[in-house]
């Protein structure tokens, strides 16, 4: 059962050991990165997977669904309760559609949500990695900033950037994504050094391949999970603290309607018994967070089982 | 005439361990492994085993001394070099099955160090180490011992390489399915004419497989010698082992008077011997 | 002390095989018996029959008498009796076996607590007679130790004192030396043939046949759950009968002629 091979033994000289030769077989193995992300495998995670996309499709199809323009106002039809000809969800003191501004408020609060938590995770991923596997001195730098970080109030501080920065969009997506960074890099830094102690990433060195080949094949699918994991928790954060921050006047401005910004308005309206005002904004973002974390804790538990 | 070193250890020391403390796993280990030659490492847990086959590798950096293949100094090439010395070492490791990255398949496995995986390598690779190309879509985990023994050898053979590093791949295998492995690292080694290092604590193993023994006892080569002689064999660490091994046939089994001492019989505390030794006798 | 004998011992597992088909086992005072065979014949869960440890779920048919009391139907009162004073029990991983928070003496005194009501004082003496007897020198200061300060043989030595302390007729040991070194597992074995010489039986589940001829006095061998060939070790490893024992002798021969 043997097959032909050839074998070239080693003349004194050696034979060159210079990457190039990637004609010989036994040259440079390619390839970077393989990635596969996890699939949520329990019911729970599909329902609250199903529930977010969901949610985003009608919030990109809200002038689709809905006629009315959510700032324009109506004074032949204001406070009109739930469930009146036209406004399925009634309307405000001002006679806006309160399901438009609903709709409208969601394509905000999303987009601010993902974009932020996009980019939350990303910078934390990518610093964690360096802490992970980049030089001690850089390690320990990163590990003492986010841990300082950490320790201070952060809702204090997204005000104080909001504050600083102004009510914008961009502002608090920044704000955002400047407080929020600390656990993905830490989480990040933990599952990757973790992964590298682990002996098949010996085994990938031993077979000649780069740390970069190493850190796409082996460290990060390893770290994927809680990584995904802590990026759903980071959606559910953005969008709460969007909300927040919006409410308290120092996010989205109201010339754009966001479920924090609604909450906001919806305060006088209690006073005149109209509490559908704040029902519904506040049902939306209770469904969202709960939806986000559900996925997050089916995301966490690996795909494929380990020994 | 003796053929090339391939592979040469100067004075290699390796320390392990935190300032809290070290321990001098290799102290000083000169050793030549000589294209085509089937050489076996013999020592006792604690003798420095493990550590030389992380050096020999070109895995771990010496504290002090230079690891030569093709007569190059390792550590001193750019790393993109030292990438390519690493693949003309095909390692096999102590604990196979934590060697495999349970995420990947059979084929992912072996495919890892080829410059461009192709299904027909994996299966060529696959028949010369004795298992079906079907076992390629398989995950490792559903393997018995000995089969990922081999799925092992065929990814250390994926790279082409000069030089086999095998560390204990008998431990954990019961007789026949080492009795496998090894003939089929024999046979391998017949048709391609590889150089072998074994690494072992089995002294009927290393006596099977190979030409040659070097005999490692705290963190030293004491003693190498052609495999016929062992039985002449002069360094104490050496007579140990050789004691010890038992051996099928009575008239094979000559017991070292030392064995049959009256009192107890303790662990050797030799000073890189791992244990609980007594505070007062701490060094 | 008289022995062990086993008789239609037969194990399934919880969803099905049969691993252990009918076993028949005789194992005098002072006799060391070897159990050899292939992995997956069932050497470990016979053991295991034996000392009725295990899993839940597993059902066990057959008998095995120990002084005229048959360890697999006795409750489970009568079972901590008899497990230390009339069965000691050994396997693979010693150091598994030990609590990582417990001294050495720690485990020591648990045991022989467990059998004897004596004071603390006098327990201690006993426990570090058991060390000594185990081949420890020094068992003073072992006795201090936590588990993940010993060496391999070292563990493997506290195991055997601690499966012996309380004097048991029965020792069972499964592959105690298969993560030990050659010298290191020739020390331990040394130590276990000095209890045989002391009258206790010994069974020892090993994969390695040079270890039988060396350390067993009988050799039985274990092929899918049955007893293929049983006798005394010479007459086992060198006239084998069953094909199994010879296709196994084949294969332990090539290393073994290597060294001669």
């Amino acid at each position: 059962m043997t097959t032909e091979r050839t074998h070239t033994t080693p003349t004194p000289d050696g034979p060159a050991l210079d990457p190039g030769a990637d004609a010989r077989p036994g040259g440079r193995p390619r390839g970077l990165l393989v990635v596969r992300l996890p699939r949520p495998r329990r019911p729970t995670g599909t329902i609250a997977l199903a529930v977010l996309v969901g949610m985003g499709a009608i919030a990109v199809a809200a002038p689709l669904l809905t006629p009315f323009d959510p700032l324009a106002t109506d004074t032949s039809a204001t406070a009109l309760p739930p469930g009146s000809p036209d406004h399925l969800l009634g309307t405000d003191l001002l006679g806006r559609d309160l399901l438009t501004r609903l709709l409208y408020g969601a394509r905000t609060s999303l987009l601010v949500g993902l974009v932020a938590a996009a980019i939350t995770v990303l910078a934390g991923t990518v610093i964690g990695a360096l802490a992970a596997v980049g030089p001690r001195r850089l390690d320990e730098a990163i590990t003492r900033v986010a841990d300082t970080l950490l320790s201070l109030p952060l809702l204090v501080v997204v005000l104080a950037l909001s504050t600083v920065a102004g009510p914008s969009l961009g502002s608090v997506i920044v704000a955002i994504a400047v407080t929020s960074w600390m656990p993905v890099a830490l989480v990040a830094r933990t599952a990757l050094r973790t992964q590298r102690e682990r002996r098949y990433v010996r085994a990938a060195r031993s077979l000649g391949l780069s740390p970069a080949q190493v850190l796409g094949r082996h460290l990060l699918p390893g770290a994927i999970p809680p990584v995904a994991s802590i990026a759903a928790f980071e959606v559910g954060h953005a969008i709460l603290t969007e909300s927040t921050l919006s409410f308290l006047g120092l996010g989205i401005p109201p010339n754009r309607p966001s479920w924090g910004n609604l909450l906001t308005e919806a305060q006088s309206h209690l006073l005149t018994g109209q509490w559908y005002t704040v029902a519904f904004p506040a049902v939306a973002i209770v469904i969202t967070i709960v939806a986000v974390n559900a996925l997050a804790a089916t995301l966490a538990r690996p795909e494929s089982s380990a020994w | 005439m003796t053929a090339p070193a391939l592979l040469t250890c100067e004075q290699v020391t390796r320390v392990l361990g935190d300032r809290r403390r070290r321990t001098t796993a290799l102290d000083g280990v000169d050793l030549d492994v000589r294209a085509g030659e089937s050489l076996a490492l013999v020592g006792r847990s604690g003798s420095g085993k493990s550590t030389l086959v992380g050096v020999l590798a070109a895995l771990d950096r010496p504290d002090s001394g230079r690891l030569l293949l093709d007569g190059r100094d390792v550590w001193s090439l750019p790393a993109a070099h030292r990438r390519a010395a690493r693949r003309r070492v095909g390692l096999i490791f102590q604990d196979v099955a934590s060697s495999f990255d349970p995420r990947y398949p059979v084929e992912r496995v072996i495919a890892e160090g080829l410059p461009e995986r192709s299904a027909g390598d994996v299966g060529e690779l696959l028949t010369e180490v004795g298992l079906d190309p079907t076992f390629a879509p398989r995950h490792p985990a559903t393997l018995s011992g000995g089969e990922r023994q081999r799925v092992a050898l065929a990814r250390a053979l994926s790279t082409r390489p000069a030089l086999l590093l095998a560390d204990e791949p008998t431990t954990g295998l019961d007789v026949l399915a080492q009795h496998h492995v090894l003939d089929l690292v024999a046979r391998v080694r017949r048709d391609t004419g590889l150089t072998v290092v074994f690494v072992t604590h089995d002294l009927g193993v290393a006596a099977r497989m190979a030409d040659r023994i070097a005999v490692l006892a705290d963190g030293r080569i004491v003693e190498q010698l052609p495999t016929g002689d062992l039985r002449h064999a002069r360094h104490g660490a050496t007579r140990e082992l050789l004691a010890a091994t038992p051996r099928l046939l009575p008239s094979d089994d000559t017991r070292h008077p030392a064995f049959r001492r009256a009192g107890s019989s303790c662990d050797s505390a030799g000073p890189h011997q791992r244990g609980w030794h007594s505070p007062r006798e701490e060094r | 002390m008289s022995g062990l004998t086993v008789r239609g011992l037969t194990v399934d597992l919880p969803g099905g095989p049969r691993i252990v088909n009918g076993v028949d086992l005789d194992l005098a005072a002072g006799e060391v018996l070897a159990l050899v065979g292939p992995s997956g014949a069932g050497k470990s869960l016979t053991v295991r029959a034996i000392a009725r440890l295990l899993p839940p779920g597993a059902r066990v048919g057959g008998t095995a008498r120990l002084n005229d009391v048959d360890l697999l139907a006795v409750d489970q009162a009568g079972l901590r009796r008899l497990r230390g004073t009339a069965l000691g029990c050994m396997f693979q991983n010693p150091t598994a076996g030990l609590n990582p928070t417990m001294t050495v003496g720690g485990h020591l005194l648990e045991t022989l607590r467990a059998h004897h009501r004596l004071p603390r004082v006098e327990l201690r003496e006993r426990g570090l007679t058991a060390l000594a007897g185990a081949g420890l020198e020094r068992p003073a200061e072992l006795w201090q130790a936590y588990p993940f300060q010993l060496s391999g043989g070292q563990a493997q030595r506290v195991a055997l004192a601690l499966a012996t302390a309380c004097h048991p007729a029965v020792l069972l040991a499964d592959e105690i030396t298969t993560e030990l070194d050659a010298v290191t597992q020739a020390q331990v074995l040394d130590t276990l043939r000095a209890h045989a010489a002391a009258g206790r039986s010994v069974l020892l589940v090993t994969h390695d046949l040079a270890v039988a001829a060396r350390w067993a006095d009988t050799v039985a061998v274990l092929e899918a759950g049955r007893v293929t060939e049983h006798g005394p070790a010479a007459a086992v490893l060198h006239d084998p009968q069953a094909a199994l024992t010879r296709t196994l002798l084949r294969a332990a021969q090539l290393s073994s002629a290597a060294l001669s």
